[in-house]
């Protein structure tokens, strides 16, 4: 979950005295140090099996325990390669990393910093998850990678090539694969070594998301002020601030070029004045950043009141349904007014100023009241809504709410008695799918959404309820449309993957299930495509006859099984761990709602999209063409979701066949 | 003893930890020899540090040749005290000025004073590498110097502007840097070993490295560039390995030892090279004589540091190690 604050840490190449360095350090206001706990140039002779005589380090009592534990990231010696092509040089130095990483387990400290110079960690991340497999508590390791890589430049310099993009994209695939190499393990993050040039905006966004736990920020890449304080460039402060709001901290590391104070002082102030920081969807949902949850089952569960609570906070939502009831009732005046205006024609004799009159009057008094049927009413945002609307329009609305969850029929009614006493409110309580009412209704506004669209099974429920409604009836909402985005997000895979603690069993249905998150820290690997997508009314399927079926009740016989599949180009070597899912909706006429990031309803904080995983991450090649299939199956007493997923061959195994793992209970 | 006389006398066993972390009678010896530079005037700069001490800090040492034999690790008292445990050092053109690398990045320039107390001051000191700074080497006496460090950056400094940086070759190594070699004869020319297994030439003059001399199966860990194309190096895998510029595809091995290889040490004059590995061993080889095998010693009882070759008789060696001993060797 994301801070509020920024967290800066300060790294030292040598502490000298420990435990100046670390009260300097937090008088200035950072939070932690990062430090080489053994002196990065104290070689032993370290063979297995054997202690090295004597103390390899200083005593760890030059420190209280509180410090181990909250200030000090410990660095593992530089030197140490255990992925050197030499095994002579492997098998030493694996000794010794062994020693440094249990001596770091011993201290306590929270993170242990590690570096990467090559592709090959092999036999680090086995070390490595050796080590975390025995630790009792879990220790973060922080893997350390530059942006940009000057050795894979000057090892393609031949190639005359002026595109630089390569030496960025190298030290990702160092990450990258290492993260695979550790199981895409939670408690691995990488620690980014920001260069004084930032690659292009491409890249960047893929390291948005990736678990950066912290970035450093070299001391030569600020610049002096006028004033002579350190700053940094414009684009490095627009970076920083979108890994801050990732959850990464920043740390100040290499030559002392100005005082330390300085540096967090500007990073405070950075923070405290980043652009966005009353955006109210952001505001909305600071603490549940890459947080998954469940998605509602409001069909099978009834809503707490609390839920409710939170739901009609929205001030954008309601809003737009009480535009597009407006629009709907104006049409629906527009058109009586024809087929008046139609009569009217053959009774003109009569004279025409009488007729004029007579309009302007029936168009409250007279004229029957519009019916206008809420659906699924829950405690009465949207009988508000058309309560509004009928008063906008200046239109006579009967309307009625149909609820089928008790404890909210009990709010309703006494709305109901108390507040719309005066305006014709009836409250029915219900299943709209398995109801008779009369009249029908001209108008049935319902919000049965979820994350995905239709996943919330509101189009079982509307077409039940079909006949509710008069023949060319308007439904509010008339259609609605899932969309998807193949995502890279290694810490929402790992999530997903361990979501339920203590039951392995639930591994396997964790990948096969859709999350309702506020996803954050993931980097789109290709645009927002289409899935599914329901208009209501429904047309009805039809026979070999061509006549459409009707059920035993005599409605049309919907069909809404769904099947899509997409394909994307991917734009940069990637992996994908999975999807993410919005959805947008046409209310009626031009009133939308939608959670698709191009055209997110501003403020709207009704819905966090869903996160649909697969069950092995899969490495993406740039130019590689991203095949997915989706399926939305049906029987009697389920709806559920099933989806496959290829990338030049690599083919996952179906995700949730006969719904395994996951089903939406009608 | 009254329970008041004990209290007053005695630490309180439990605040054991506390007693250990308030102490501040800051008694720690250097005792771990780094490096050693001897002048031509025979003075010497052995340089110290403590590395597993409360405090990493360090200092240097400086003393004639003759009076080599008094150095004991019991009474050391160094000339200069580091806030820094140091790698690398070396005398300037004149013995009564040294430049040291500390491990905090800084390197520091030190003289001794002319008046009756001939203590050494810092003159200056530049913190500009952003890791510890690793190594040191002369290109042009009193004028350019090369350091190289831990944040694999190579710098050339000129002495004679205060230490102005000349040259920064940012990112000349993706990995710590241990070790600069120069080209004999040459003001310009030199090359660099790195951890992250690659040896490059640089010439002062171009910002840009002229050209990788190899890529090793593992870290560089100490170089010497011994005639005009040829290069003596050792690695982390113990290997002595002599590279002929113009063919660097084929890379002489001289010798394998049993540990990394840590410092080595040519003399031009005798063709003589002595090594020390990250063991208790002294080793030279008679480069004029196909690189035989002519000298071993075992005097010091930890780790062998730093070697330095008599400038005034060939056949005498000095070396450091992590005993706190400065030995002499006649190696014949």
């Amino acid at each position: 979950m994301s801070q509020q604050e920024i967290s800066c840490g300060l790294e030292y190449s040598l502490t000298p005295d420990i435990q100046e360095s670390v009260s300097e350090a937090i008088q200035a206001n950072y939070s932690f140090i990062v430090t080489p706990i053994v002196h990065p140039r104290f070689r032993r002779p370290l063979l297995p099996h054997r202690t090295a005589v004597g103390g390899f380090t200083r005593s760890d009592m030059i420190l209280s325990p509180q410090d181990w534990t909250n200030r000090i990231v410990a660095r593992i010696s530089p030197y140490l390669t255990v992925d050197a092509k030499s095994p002579v040089v492997q098998q030493r130095h694996e000794y010794c990393l062994t020693e440094e990483l249990l001596y770091s387990r011993g201290l306590g400290v929270p993170a242990i910093m590690i570096s990467l110079t090559s592709l090959t960690n092999t036999n680090l991340a086995r070390i490595l998850q050796t080590y975390q497999e025995t630790s009792h508590h879990s220790v973060l390791i922080w893997t350390c990678v530059p942006m940009f890589c000057k050795r894979t430049l000057r090892n393609s310099e031949e190639l005359q090539d002026n595109d630089v993009d390569f030496a960025y994209n190298e030290p990702w695939h160092w990450w990258s694969k290492f993260h695979e190499n550790m199981n895409w393990d939670k408690r691995v993050g990488v620690v980014l070594e920001v260069s004084a040039d930032l690659p292009s905006a491409e890249i960047i966004k893929r390291w948005l998301g990736e678990p950066v736990k912290a970035i450093i920020l070299p001391t030569h890449i600020f610049h002096n002020n006028k004033n002579g304080y350190p700053i940094l460039s414009k684009a490095h402060s627009h970076f920083v601030i979108s890994m801050v709001e990732r959850d990464a901290q920043v740390i100040i590391g290499g030559a002392r070029r100005s005082n330390i104070e300085y540096y967090v002082k500007y990073l405070l102030r950075l923070w405290q004045r980043r652009p966005n920081a009353s955006d109210p969807m952001l505001s909305y949902a600071r603490g549940w950043e890459d947080y998954l949850q469940t998605p509602l089952q409001p069909l099978a569960d009834n809503l707490d009141t609390h839920t409710y609570n939170v739901f009609e906070k929205d001030p954008i939502k309601y809003n737009q349904y009480q535009n597009a009831i407006v629009q709907a009732l104006t049409d629906l005046q527009t058109k009586d007014k024809c087929e008046k205006s139609n009569i009217a024609d053959t009774t003109k004799a009569e004279g025409t100023d009488e007729n004029a009159k007579g309009d302007q009057e029936d168009k409250k008094e007279n004229k029957p009241p519009y019916t206008v049927m809420v659906l699924g009413a829950g405690r009465g945002p949207l009988v508000r809504a058309t309560l509004n609307a009928a008063d906008i329009t200046n239109t006579n609305v009967r309307v009625i709410a149909v609820e089928k969850n008790p404890c909210a029929v009990v709010v309703l009614a006494a709305q109901v008695r108390e507040i719309w006493s005066e305006r014709d409110v009836t409250v029915i309580p219900g299943d709209m799918r398995y109801m008779n009412l009369s009249p029908k209704a001209d108008i049935i506004v319902s919000e049965l959404l979820g994350s995905w669209a239709d996943n919330e099974l509101s189009p079982e429920c509307l077409d039940g309820a079909v006949n509710l409604l008069k023949p060319n009836g308007i439904s509010i909402p008339s259609e609605y449309t899932s969309y998807v985005t193949p995502i890279c997000s290694p810490r929402l895979w790992a999530a997903a993957k361990i979501a339920c603690p203590g039951d392995p069993s639930k591994m396997d249905k964790n990948l096969e299930t859709l999350w309702v998150v506020y996803m954050q820290n993931k980097h789109d690997i290709a645009e927002c495509k289409e899935v599914f997508k329901f208009t209501h009314p429904a047309e009805g399927i039809q026979d070999n006859e061509g006549e459409t079926i009707v059920d035993y009740r005599g409605l049309p016989l919907t069909d809404n099984r769904r099947k899509k599949s997409l394909t994307w180009q991917a734009s940069q070597d990637n992996v994908i761990h999975g999807f993410g899912g919005y959805f947008d909706c046409l209310l009626y006429g031009n009133e939308m709602i939608s959670i698709v990031p191009s055209t997110h309803s501003p403020g709207m904080i009704s819905w966090f999209p869903v996160f649909i995983p697969i069950k092995t991450p899969i490495r993406v090649k740039k130019g590689e063409t991203i095949n997915a299939t989706f399926w939305r199956c049906v029987d009697s007493r389920r709806v559920w979701y099933e989806w496959i997923v290829d990338v030049n061959g690599n083919t996952t195994p179906l995700h949730n066949p006969n719904g395994r793992s996951s089903e939406m209970l009608l | 003893m009254s329970n008041a006389e004990i209290s007053n006398k005695f630490i309180p066993p439990h605040l054991n930890a506390e007693i250990y972390r308030t102490e501040t009678s800051g008694t720690y010896t250097h005792s771990y020899l780094d490096f050693i530079d001897v002048h031509k005037d025979g003075s010497i700069l052995v340089g110290c540090s403590e590395l597993t001490g409360r405090y990493w800090n360090g200092g240097a040492c400086i003393f004639d040749e003759t009076t080599e034999s008094f150095f004991r690790k019991t009474n050391v008292k160094c000339d200069i005290n580091l806030t820094s445990s140091t790698a690398d050092g070396c005398f300037t053109g004149d013995c009564n000025k040294v430049i040291l690398c500390e491990d905090t990045g800084t390197i520091s320039i030190w003289s001794k004073s002319d008046d009756a107390w001939k203590v050494w001051k810092e003159e200056l000191s530049v913190a500009e590498h952003d890791g510890p700074a690793l190594a040191i080497e002369c290109l042009d006496l009193d004028r350019l110097y090369v350091t190289a460090g831990g944040d694999g950056n190579v710098k050339v400094w000129d002495l004679q502007e205060n230490m102005i940086c000349l040259r920064n070759y940012f990112g000349a190594h993706s990995m710590q840097i241990n070790s600069i070699g120069v080209k004999p004869m040459s003001q310009s020319h030199f090359v660099t070993g790195s951890t992250d297994t690659y040896i490059s030439l640089w010439d002062e003059h171009t910002s840009k490295p002229v050209y990788d001399v190899i890529e090793n199966d593992c870290g560089i860990r100490c170089l010497q560039w011994i005639e005009e194309n040829k290069i003596i190096f050792g690695d982390e895998a113990g290997v002595l390995g002599l590279i002929d510029l113009r063919n660097s595809d084929n890379v002489v091995k001289l010798h394998e030892f049993p540990a990394s290889v840590h410092q080595i040490s040519y003399n031009p004059e005798s063709k003589k090279l002595a090594v020390c590995c990250d063991n208790k061993i002294v080793t030279v080889f008679n480069m004029s004589d196909e690189a035989k095998h002519i000298y071993d010693s075992k005097v010091h009882s930890k780790f062998v540091r730093g070697l330095a070759w008599s400038k005034t008789d060939g056949n005498i060696l000095h070396s450091v190690g992590w005993d706190g001993e400065v030995k002499k060797h006649t190696v014949r």
